[in-house]
């Protein structure tokens, strides 16, 4: 991790200490909290939105950091690589608990798959599902837009469920996750998707109600045709 | 005070006359069940037992506890069931190296290799609510780093309301099972709490570490409630002992040092390390018996403890009256088996078994070697007459399994075991309860 970025998490990280205890923090304030000037906070950030936004992406770029300098990583099972990426990003979020819980669906969750949180999310997740030897025979086009929507909407999920966690420890969480991968790692070994694929291919050209899909659909593109003549 | 038979040669009548009743009559029924007799009640509960087997296994860590303690020990269920248990031991799934992590971060503060020298992310033992890693301090010390699944305390109460569901299915009608549970339920939660686990190190190690005993020392700065790091005691256990093909003296002293280690526990009546499992036991480089895994420890109450030592020579004398009483006290009889059919095949049943398992105490030494007596204690364990009524005092689960753990583990070795100064024990043990009662009288 260069540098700068390590400047930026610092500053994301000193934000959301100090959003959590009062959330109108002036640059001045977070100067002092940073050990930075104004200005230098200024420069890596215009505006106070931006930093909130980084923060989530620094708790990614620390969690890419962390697994980088981890050797086992390469023996990890698919469902231990995806407990530890939910895992490590959990455990940074839980040192800024109250800012996460404040933040989490306005800055995160409500923009969809814009903020680059969201984007090195399930650019990860995608690269740890196409890492594994095992899911080698699921043809990469199969990984598209709606699982890219998938993986959001189930980690936003996680994230509902975390709030809500009242557990020691957040126990639950910890344990919703774990057998949360198992059970998607036992479903992407099981032949079960790539037979899907399989028996789909062959219904897409072969059912009988292709035809009548096909026929309902061309009647409806005359109709708005029609209507727009 | 003396109450056990004064002389070998005493002891060695009632052996003649006991013993070979016993094995002569159990015997017998053993092999008749092995045959595969026309299904008699005991089968019946057999393929009972093996349904509910195969729902039980899925419970997983609490299950197998639930078996160590009723089944294998207490002959209350089918061995074919405690068969079954062992082999879900070996499938309690691992924890994942990414929740290791997570967990210790949650624990301790920060990421393994942050907190440690060295951390071996693949566990090097199971337990059945965690597993055990190996580390080592930043300071050079060799440890071992135990660590909960996380929500155990929570699973072991739905699994043990599931657990019951089920054995209602299997006991007889009527029969009281909450004590028993309740008592598994109090133990398997003490043993959530590694803090708990950690003292009982402390106490152990200031009790029994000598140059006969070690037990590992507790690292308090690197525990919790679900983190218990405490000193690596090297050494090998009961089964890469005996691949080595040792001496008979070296099975001798082994057996000789676990059987001392018991009965120093009885005659301190204050704590009693109640799971006696190969696993559990080391012997070290340097010929010491090393005692890890402090989860499970009993303290028992006095009267239930004295009562249940007092078996012992009252089963040496064949002291058909006192064990009577003894067997009413310790809820081993509901009725008078002179009258009841069924209290008198409990009575006899349990006689029967009381006399093999004093067996050992006969003599001066006891030849734990002996097929005969292990033929005799799986029988027992096998032929039940009376499997699904539980019964006797609750405290019978955990005594009874410390006990029948040892002469297992002792069996295993293949070891001859001297007796005297342990007789000697349980007598001044039993003394003291007796002036104690008399004080408490006057």
């Amino acid at each position: 991790m260069d540098k700068k970025t390590e400047n930026k998490i610092k500053i994301a990280n000193a934000a959301a200490a100090l959003y959590h205890k009062d959330s109108r923090f002036t640059y001045e304030d977070l100067a002092g909290e940073a050990g930075l000037t104004a200005k230098t906070i200024r420069s890596h950030f215009p505006n106070r939105k931006e930093i909130f936004e980084f923060y989530y992406e620094g708790a990614f770029l620390t969690y890419r950091d962390l697994t980088e300098k981890m050797e086992d990583m390469e023996s990890y099972s698919l469902a231990e690589r995806l407990s530890h990426l939910l895992l490590t990003l959990l455990d940074l979020f839980h040192e800024q608990q109250g800012f996460v819980e404040k933040t989490y669906v306005r800055v995160i969750e409500r923009q969809g798959s814009s903020t680059p949180f969201a984007k090195h999310l399930v650019r990860e997740v995608n690269q740890i599902l196409m890492d594994d030897v095992e899911m080698l025979h699921i043809p990469s086009f199969v990984y598209n837009k709606a699982t890219d929507t998938a993986i959001l909407y189930h980690f936003h999920g996680l994230m509902r469920f975390w709030v809500r966690d009242h557990s020691d420890a957040n126990q639950k969480t910890m344990e919703l996750i774990d057998k949360w991968t198992a059970l998607a790692e036992a479903v992407a070994y099981s032949k079960v998707g790539e037979k899907s694929f399989d028996f789909a291919k062959f219904m897409a050209t072969n059912s009988p109600f292709t035809e009548v899909v096909r026929k309902m659909r061309a009647g409806l593109k005359k109709q708005s045709m029609n209507r727009s003549c | 005070m003396n109450d056990f038979p004064s002389t070998p040669y005493k002891r060695g009548k009632i052996f003649a006359k006991t013993g070979l009743k016993v094995g002569t009559n159990y015997a017998r029924h053993y092999l008749d069940s092995l045959r595969g007799k026309p299904a008699d009640r005991a089968s019946l509960h057999r393929n009972t037992a093996e349904d509910m087997m195969k729902e039980f296994t899925r419970l997983r860590g609490t299950a197998l506890k639930i078996a160590q303690a009723m089944s294998i020990d207490q002959g209350m269920l089918p061995e074919e069931f405690s068969r079954v248990m062992s082999r879900s031991q070996h499938q309690v799934p691992p924890i994942q190296r990414a929740l290791v992590r997570s967990v210790i971060r949650q624990e301790l503060g920060d990421y393994p290799e942050k907190i440690f020298a060295t951390f071996d992310t693949k566990a090097f033992a199971a337990a059945s609510i965690g597993q055990v890693h190996k580390a080592t301090l930043k300071d050079g010390r060799k440890v071992a780093v135990k660590i909960q699944y996380p929500g155990m305390r929570e699973t072991i109460s739905t699994d043990l309301g599931l657990a019951k569901a089920l054995f209602k299915r299997f006991v007889a009608k009527g029969s009281d099972i909450n004590p028993y549970f309740d008592e598994i339920r109090e133990t398997l939660l003490m043993e959530t709490d590694y803090r708990h686990e950690g003292e009982t190190l402390d106490r152990f190690h200031a009790r029994y570490e000598s140059d006969q005993f070690t037990t590992p020392v507790w690292i308090p700065e690197y525990s919790t409630e679900r983190v218990l790091t405490m000193s690596f005691l090297e050494g090998d256990h009961a089964d890469p002992f005996l691949e080595r093909n040792p001496t008979q003296e070296e099975r001798n002293h082994y057996g000789q040092l676990l059987w001392d280690f018991f009965h120093l526990q009885v005659e301190s009546h204050a704590e009693i390390h109640a799971d006696t499992h190969p696993g559990n036991f080391v012997l070290t480089d340097d010929g010491r018996l090393g005692i890890i895994d402090f989860g499970c420890v009993k303290t028992f109450p006095a009267d239930f403890f004295r009562d249940y030592l007092m078996l012992l020579p009252t089963h040496l004398k064949r002291d058909e009256e006192e064990i009577l009483k003894l067997y009413y006290r310790l809820g081993v009889l509901n009725g008078d088996p002179a009258k009841n059919k069924r209290e008198k095949e409990y009575y006899e049943f349990s006689m029967n078994y009381g006399f093999t398992f004093a067996m050992p105490y006969m003599n001066d030494t006891f030849d734990f070697a002996d097929p005969e007596f292990a033929a005799l204690l799986k029988g027992f364990t096998r032929n039940v007459p009376i499997s699904n009524e539980p019964r006797g005092n609750r405290h019978f689960l955990y005594s009874t399994r410390v006990h029948v753990g040892l002469y297992h583990l002792l069996m295993k070795l293949g070891a001859t075991v001297n007796i005297g100064e342990s007789r000697e024990r349980i007598e001044r043990v039993l003394h003291q309860y007796e002036e104690e009662a008399i004080k408490a009288k006057s």
